[in-house]
């Protein structure tokens, strides 16, 4: 299990499955375990409640692209 | 044949009266949306501060929906209020709803969410942080000021946290309304804003006409 995160401004937001969209000081927190199975959660910076990004079943094929995935998610999703 | 006319000229005037019936009212106001002056004095008295964290948040820190009794709670009795009618009582099962952000009219309440116009993950930024539980449940539930009114599920969801700088209702004929309750929920819960939201404030209550 390889955990990755990342803190980022969303001044216009992320949607989240949970609460529609949170925006401001964001911290994304990807996980994939030893499948390559992969999970996206993201909260706003201290706050107690993850939610989910919508969309599932993503499947790493090589869990050496964990890092890239992460990486590109978090820069997309950024909109200071 | 003059009979025949004169019946057909009597079908259409009621045809067209009882289209004018159809077309959506504006019974979604909810109690308390101030005239444009007194939004306009409430929203001159706020401070202008950047927001908190939000540190320590949790959606559970503001219980909502409270029983009410009668076998209701806070969520179906707005869905009640806003409803140009409805059946079933608590739960609401089905009635015609006008949601005011889109213009939608909605016969399912399972299409509709109750937005709290001022979010509450705003709220928190904005000095609910400092609060009891039980001052952020009052809030969370207020059903006399203008904080909570039935909208379609997507306009609420793609709305989330955002404040009047980020987002503001699809159907432009309701900015007005909107900053009238957003303007009047800070007002009445003393929460603070920032200057890009005052910004956005001021040119939605400037598309009011009183």
């Amino acid at each position: 299990m390889e955990e990755k995160s990342t803190i980022f401004t969303a001044s216009h937001g992320v949607m989240t499955t949970e609460v529609g969209v949170i925006s401001g000081e964001l911290e994304l927190r990807t996980t994939c375990d030893d499948e390559g199975t992969l999970k996206l959660a993201i909260t706003y910076v201290g706050a107690v409640d993850w939610y989910t990004l919508p969309g599932e079943d993503y499947r790493l094929h090589n869990l050496r692209d964990h890092e890239v995935v992460h990486r590109m998610l978090a820069t997309v999703l950024k909109r200071p | 044949m003059l009979k025949k006319s004169l019946m057909f000229i009597f079908a259409m005037i009621l045809f067209l009266v009882g289209y004018q019936f159809d077309v959506p009212t504006a019974s979604a106001f909810p109690p308390g949306t101030p005239s444009k002056s007194a939004a306009q004095s409430q929203l001159d008295t706020l401070t202008v501060i950047p927001e908190d964290s939000m540190s320590g948040y949790s959606r559970e820190k503001f219980p909502h929906w409270d029983y009410k009794g009668n076998g209701c709670d806070t969520r179906q009795l707005v869905l009640q209020r806003d409803a140009d009618y409805y059946s079933g009582d608590c739960p609401v099962t089905s009635g015609k709803w006008y949601s005011y952000y889109d213009g939608v009219t909605v016969y399912d309440p399972s299409d509709l969410d109750i937005d709290h116009v001022v979010p509450l993950a705003e709220a928190w930024r904005s000095g609910a942080n400092d609060w009891s539980t039980q001052k952020r449940e009052y809030f969370a539930n207020d059903l006399n000021g203008p904080q909570l009114i039935a909208v379609t599920y997507s306009t609420n969801r793609s709305k989330g946290d955002q404040d009047p700088s980020t987002w503001q209702p699809p159907r432009y004929s309701s900015h007005c309304g909107y900053a009238k309750w957003w303007i009047n929920t800070k007002y009445s819960w003393d929460l603070s804003l920032q200057s890009s939201e005052k910004s956005a404030l001021q040119s939605m209550l400037n598309t009011c006409h009183y």
